[in-house]
């Protein structure tokens, strides 16, 4: 562990939350919705919006297809603070990358002492002509030229490749994917904002579902949305006299092979794990991210999430608020809110009773772009 | 014509040898002199030991479906699903992988395994795309 990685357990801490309703196409502008969501999360945090003097925004919006105007498609630093009329941000910033990584960098700017309350945004728009990405162009340039003329475009049809090859060598079934899917739904419905709410789904359903990318249906792949959440990250120190229950981060990890772990990192034991909120832009994510956890062994997360293990009630509860697949696709925001509200104890009917740690895992696990797993705890 | 509005490879210095050999109805990569491997997506270096001593060199284009899915949705302008996308693993070397479209069967035919051998398919005069039926299979058994 190198000191840096040491020394940033437990000095920061999630304090305040802000989120809209998921919608899957808005009437509203996604500014006027940001705007919501950043107002609540300040609101909740017990401050004000002059208090506000580091911001994180991670803005690449999804909607490709119709481009990105700010404050349509997209929400910039400049216009949310413009929004809101916030000046004197210390330290802002706009990244490409997940809204883990926006914690990571908001993490590092406390430490450093550049600010005292950050806060980070997501936005996602969900255009009404429903396309995000298109294999539009006749032109296939750099890597595409490889893949888009054989019509392979965006994640899906590679992580359909991904789910194949893991069904082949372990001999997982669909009917076990099912877990995962089945979780997401259950406990979205004690979610009032997800965008399955009062929608249950049978085994039957599912496998009757069409298939989008075989072996991938269209319920093992997240819902394009319009939403917006916030989150207030400040300093332990500053934390401690907040209205709710801090969610300090008591660990933060790449999940490179070799290097220290999120539960090395954070003194936290898998079996003290309370809830995990885990990465489910598409539903086989999940093996993948509990087997790279070490929760189980590489080609047997298929077997294990089965018997209610992954629901609430069950050994360790999965995706608490539906995560992708039943709140809606949030890009991992939803996630991070979730782990921080079981932490704060919020949650309601869908509270994991005592909830101490609470681990985020963010992003694409068979990715090699950025991917976070992050340990949320009471202290 | 959808076939007109497929798209193509865009040919850059990196990659214009793989796509003149496949023109050629032959499947060439770059194979590094220094250690032996051959790589891909092409690159000037070699992506294990970061040699230039890179010579592009003909393969038998056999190899096993590694992994494959069907497209069941129109996700590429040109291209009517659905259709088999599939990742070939070549014999020469395990983990050397490319994408193809398993073709010369029905899509409810592939299974991951199943051997496989290049074919191509020509786009217009001055593209063709390398491709995988099974072995043994030919366009005539159509």
């Amino acid at each position: 562990m190198t000191d840096a990685e040491r020394q940033i357990r437990n000095k920061t801490a999630i304090v305040g939350v802000g989120y809209t309703p998921v919608l899957r196409h808005a009437q509203r502008s996604l500014g006027a919705i940001a705007m919501d969501a950043a107002l609540d999360a300040i609101a909740d945090a017990g401050l004000k919006r002059e208090d506000i003097d580091g911001y994180v925004g991670t803005p690449s919006g999804p909607a490709a297809a119709g481009g990105n105007p700010d404050g349509v498609g997209q929400i910039s630093a400049p216009y949310l603070a413009g929004a809101l009329g916030i000046q004197g941000l210390r330290f802002s910033v706009d990244i490409v990358g997940l809204p883990s990584t926006a914690l990571e960098i908001a993490i590092h700017a406390l430490y450093g002492g550049l600010c005292r309350y950050v806060l980070l945004l997501r936005a996602m728009y969900s255009a009404p002509d429903g396309q995000r990405s298109t294999g539009s162009g006749t032109r296939a340039a750099g890597p595409a030229q490889f893949t888009l003329p054989y019509g392979l475009s965006g994640g899906g049809p590679q992580f359909a490749l991904g789910l194949q090859r893991y069904m082949h060598e372990h001999g997982a079934t669909r009917e076990e994917l099912f877990a995962i899917v089945d979780a997401a739904r259950t406990h979205a419905q004690l979610n009032p904002v997800a965008y399955w709410h009062g929608k249950t789904l049978t085994l039957e359903d599912y496998l009757n579902a069409r298939f989008i990318y075989q072996p991938l249906c269209l319920l093992d792949c997240d819902l394009p949305v319009t939403t917006a959440g916030a989150l207030i990250v400040t300093t332990a120190e500053r934390a401690r006299d907040l209205p709710h229950r801090p969610a300090y981060v008591s660990g933060f990890a790449g999940t490179a092979p070799g290097k220290e772990t999120v539960f090395e990192l954070s003194g936290v034991e898998r079996k003290d794990v309370d809830a995990a909120q885990i990465y489910d832009g598409y539903s086989p994510f999940v093996w993948y991210w509990l087997e790279q956890l070490g929760f189980c062994a590489t080609g047997e997360a298929h077997a294990w999430c089965q018997d209610g293990r992954i629901k609430l009630g069950g050994e360790l509860p999965v995706n608490t608020a539906g995560g992708n697949l039943g709140e809606g696709h949030f890009q991992g925001f939803g996630h991070l809110r979730e782990g921080t509200m079981q932490i704060m104890g919020r949650c309601g009917d869908r509270q994991v009773p005592g909830a101490k740690n609470c681990l985020v895992a963010a992003g694409q696990p068979t990715s090699s772009r950025s991917r976070h797993a992050i340990m949320l705890s009471a202290l | 014509m959808l076939q007109a509005e497929r798209p193509v490879p865009a040919e850059d210095l990196d990659t214009r040898p793989y796509w003149e050999a496949a023109r050629r109805h032959r499947l060439e990569l770059p194979r590094c002199e220094d250690c032996g491997r051959f790589f891909f997506p092409p690159r000037p270096r070699c992506s294990a030991c970061l040699s230039t001593n890179v010579v592009w060199t003909g393969l038998s284009g056999r190899g096993t479906v590694y992994s494959f899915c069907i497209v069941c949705v129109p996700i590429v302008r040109g291209i009517e699903p659905p259709y088999v996308v599939a990742q070939i693993e070549l014999v020469e070397q395990q983990g050397l992988r490319l994408v193809a479209n398993v073709v010369d069967c029905h899509p409810n035919d592939v299974r991951a395994g199943i051997p496989v051998e290049v074919t191509f398919e020509d786009l217009g005069d001055d593209c063709s795309l390398p491709q995988f039926r099974p072995s043994g299979a030919s366009t005539d058994a159509l």
